[in-house]
């Protein structure tokens, strides 16, 4: 047995650094993970595993089998956190795969691991490379959290910024622009000859500070409501979560305590948090034909990486179900592609955009433009198209899709979950977007839109029927009502023939209008039960239309 | 894993014998195959991975088909779900009993509801049957097993298996429930003369009490089978096997007894009256049944004499299933 060799060594980073690390750099808990899984992608590995340990989450255990660290690199990185040169868009090999498969980084290391600071204040690295028998533990431990037990688990919380700096001047500044933030200690670790081949590296964080706590399992809501875990529903599979999250956004619900209705609001953090590790993840999209037929270009891109990412036992995948490509309201999907095409010099940018007419895209996190460099996501779903400039109504709520972009490495903030807006990569990529917008996508479903009647107007149609032929019974002077297309040269509203009452959807008032709606079903009621005639009606109707003319004008 | 219980169950050969041993023989009789399957779990969930490795209980890429677990909280939930190399179809953490028993305004005793029937229910309890000081007539416990009945008949299965496990220190039971039990026993040698003559032939005695005083442990494993069979007749299930094993953890004092009962319960069907010794006997009555669980020697699995033996014989594939989860695994350092 060899001997351990440890050595304590102080985490330094830039106090730009500092300042986002105590105020948080990622949006999420998720944001944060992201990090850690994009590590191991750069790793090369070929599969990511997390235990989140939901809904205790005491430990949250990351696990890959790339190429590992070895005690060199380790050092290297965290030493030089926010200093170290950026080595996005590097071409490394996939360890393991059989198809030799290589893929470009998307990272570097050291802002990476400072994802670790902003989950736990404790952290236990193991990593190996091939072809070693020796390994490397390192325990990180951040200085900027304070820890306490709560339900008999240690957690941890932030201490304030101020605290920190203050701190900071009595302590060791190696440069003027460097700040201690914590101790790592780094022991070598030696493994026996039948591991030698073997390459991995292990996260252990420990000390999960408490708003992450809360932020995963949603245990505010336990406080809040104490029947919310009960209440939950329990996920088998990562499809079961996308149709939980789509199927719970349709309706608000609430509960009473202490005599008050109090709304369920983070019921599915956790879900959530896995919806949101699957969008920002180099994943694969589901083993969908239809989706592998309609995308191929995008599922190429997607799945030439071999990447696989396991929570808690759920395999993420890009989260689209077979759901999606289902006709909505009668109306199939329409599909807008624009593949491999420059944007910015050499940069080349590969997107598309699915429109569902007449409804709403579902899951609401959905609806947007996602924008990917080299596969892995840059924020959640845009609603805004990237700030798009003209209004465009409702049709962004039926939109949704991605850009795979190349060359925006640069544009990126350093959370890496936001552009710099005035990057000239990322301002050339709106502008080429927008313009297909512009050109293509709008034009496109505004003549989609005149030439097809509105899903909602069939909806809203179909509604009148089956209200006026439930009055229309037997006995009274209508029995039957039913919509047809009179030609836009008939002048009249409705028409009667015989018992059955015809309404013209061709004219401008039966257009199905919310307000329209009402006054239709309200008039053609007083026909049904014999108040009025269809004549009168139509008289009285074209005279409140003169009046309205006339009052217009004067 | 959280050490205890849970740590025996992932390593305890006895444990994994009586899950080779005894129940999976009696799955097997249900011939029948993928089974659904209830189970109270120790995060460990030993058990679903050697239904599964015999090919008894189906996986796809992500979840164990129709198996539904209970736990005892949020952490055996989240332990469960670290030991696990899949999703379980349905995972709930709380009390079993106040599941079962539980009004379905509680979602998660909703979910399990709607989960019912079950061609397997194991209900590997770790306590005792109906606690001592317990404030309550009726047993938690008991009234779960009556429930399960009442789901299974609801649910029209015509047969399943049931496991129960129990602890019988008779001090940790409601003084109560242990009289109530030797009146089942008593109720059996006054009205079946087989159970009598049969007790006799095992036991040498004649009646209840020097058969509680001669063997304490097996006059409660055989009124605490005849409390179930009674249970089951309510529901017009009977008994088509059954089967009582000791697991005896004597390895560190106190020794403990766990008694492991396993039953293939069956619809009844009354026989039609073509012969004349059927008359009289179309009714569903479970009290003969009582008679063939009266045995000289029970199996009896000890921790201080077997254990060695039964790690030869599992330990390989305890260790095999231990490493049967979704996390990527990195060996141990020498040093």
């Amino acid at each position: 047995m060899q001997e351990t060799n440890s050595q304590s060594i102080p985490i330094e980073v830039s106090s730009r650094i500092l300042r986002h690390i105590s105020r948080g750099i990622y949006r999420s808990p998720a944001g944060a993970l992201k990090e850690l899984v994009s590590n191991s992608y750069d790793a090369g590995a070929k599969k990511v595993t997390i235990n989140t340990g939901y809904p205790v989450i005491e430990k949250i255990i990351v696990t890959d089998n790339g190429r590992g660290m070895d005690d060199k690199k380790f050092r290297d990185i965290i030493t030089q956190i926010g200093f170290s040169e950026k080595n996005i868009g590097e071409e490394i090999d996939v360890i393991g795969s059989s198809k030799h498969t290589r893929r470009k980084t998307i990272g570097h290391y050291g802002i990476g691991f400072l994802a670790i600071g902003q989950l736990a204040k404790k952290a236990t690295i193991v990593s190996k490379t091939k072809n070693s028998l020796n390994g490397i533990r390192a325990t990180l431990d951040f200085d900027q959290f304070e820890t306490h037990r709560t339900d008999g688990k240690q957690r941890s919380r932030a201490i304030d910024e101020s605290r920190i700096e203050k701190g900071d001047k009595n302590r060791s500044r190696v440069a003027e622009e460097k700040f201690n933030i914590g101790e790592c200690l780094i022991e070598s670790i030696r493994y026996g000859r039948e591991y030698k081949e073997e390459s991995f590296t292990r996260v252990e964080l420990s000390e999960i500070r408490d708003d992450v706590q809360r932020q995963i399992a949603g245990s505010t809501t336990s406080k809040l409501l104490p029947d919310a875990q009960d209440q939950k529903s329990y996920s088998a599979s990562f499809e079961d979560i996308l149709k939980l999250l789509r199927e719970k956004e349709k309706q608000s619900s609430e509960v009473r305590l202490n005599n008050q209705k109090v709304p369920r609001l983070r019921e599915y953090f956790y879900e959530m948090l896995l919806w949101e590790l699957s969008v920002y993840s180099p994943l694969p999209y589901p083993d969908d034909d239809k989706l592998k037929s309609k995308l191929q270009h995008f599922v190429g891109l997607a799945n030439k990486s071999e990447f696989e990412l396991v929570v808690d036992g759920f395999k993420l995948t890009k989260p689209y179900e077979e759901w999606f490509w289902e006709k909505k309201n009668g109306f199939a999907t329409k599909i807008f592609k624009w593949e491999n095409e420059k944007y910015y010099n050499d940069y080349r940018a590969s997107a598309y955009l699915i429109y569902q007419p007449g409804t709403m895209i579902r899951p609401k996190a959905l609806q947007g433009i996602l924008v990917r460099e080299n596969s892995v996501a840059v924020g959640l779903y845009d609603t805004t198209f990237l700030s798009y400039p003209f209004n465009e109504g409702t049709k962004f709520n039926s939109l949704t899709g991605e850009i795979f972009a190349s060359g925006l490495a640069g544009a990126m903030n350093v959370d890496r979950d936001s552009f710099n807006q005035t990057a000239e990569e990322y301002m050339a990529l709106t502008e080429w977007f927008h313009e297909k917008l512009y050109s293509d996508v709008f034009p496109e479903i505004k003549k989609f839109q005149k030439t097809t009647e509105s899903p909602s107007r069939i909806k809203s149609a179909n509604l009148v029927e089956d209200v006026l032929n439930i009055i229309a019974q037997p006995g009274e002077n209508i029995t039957k009502v039913e919509f047809k297309s009179l030609g836009k040269t008939e002048k009249r509203r409705v028409k009667t023939v015989g018992k059955k009452l015809i309404i013209n959807s061709d004219h401008k008032d039966c257009d199905m209008s919310v307000a329209k709606r009402e006054k239709l079903i309200f008039a053609t009621t007083l026909i049904i039960q014999g108040y009025i005639t269809d004549d009168i009606f139509e008289k009285v109707s074209d005279e409140i239309e003169r009046s309205k003319i006339k009052a217009k004008n004067a | 894993m959280n050490g205890g219980v849970d740590e025996i169950m992932a390593t305890c050969p006895l444990k994994h014998e009586i899950r080779v041993n005894l129940w999976r023989p009696f799955i097997l009789k249900l011939r029948k195959r993928p089974i659904t399957y209830l189970t109270l779990y120790s995060p460990p969930i030993m058990d679903v991975k050697l239904l599964q490795h015999h090919g008894l209980i189906e996986v796809n890429n992500e979840k164990y088909l129709g198996v539904v677990g209970v736990g005892i909280n949020t952490e055996s939930e989240a332990d469960t779900v670290t030991n696990l190399d899949k999703r379980l179809d349905l995972l709930l953490s709380g009390d079993i009993n106040t599941l079962i028993n539980g009004t379905k305004a509680s979602k998660k005793a909703k979910q399990l509801d709607e989960k019912f029937p079950f061609d397997v229910i194991n209900l590997d309890y770790t306590d005792p049957l109906h606690k001592y000081g317990m404030d309550r007539e009726l047993s938690p416990h008991v009234e779960a097993i009556a429930n399960i009945f009442k789901k299974q008949d609801k649910g029209k299965i015509d047969q399943f298996a049931l496991f129960l496990t129990t602890f019988t220190r008779i001090e940790a039971y409601r003084p109560d429930f242990i009289e109530y039990l030797k009146g089942i026993v008593e109720e059996n040698i006054n009205n079946t003369p087989n159970f009598k003559q049969k007790l006799f032939d095992v036991s040498g005695c004649e009646n209840l009490n020097d058969y509680y005083n001669k063997s304490t442990n097996d006059c409660f494993a055989v009124a605490v089978t005849k409390m179930i069979l009674k249970l089951m007749s309510d529901y017009n299930y009977t008994l088509a096997a059954g089967d009582i094993q000791w697991l005896v953890r004597d390895a560190v004092p106190p020794e403990r007894n766990m008694l492991h009962l396993a039953f293939h319960i069956k619809r009844f069907v009354a026989p039609k009256i073509v012969e004349k010794r059927n008359i009289g006997n179309r009714k569903n009555n479970v009290e003969h049944k009582s008679v063939e669980f009266l045995r000289e020697d029970y199996l009896k699995l000890k921790e201080s004499t077997d254990r060695d033996r039964l790690n030869e014989v599992h330990l390989e594939q305890i260790n095999s299933f231990n490493q049967k989860t979704f996390e990527l695994k990195i060996p141990e350092p020498e040093n």
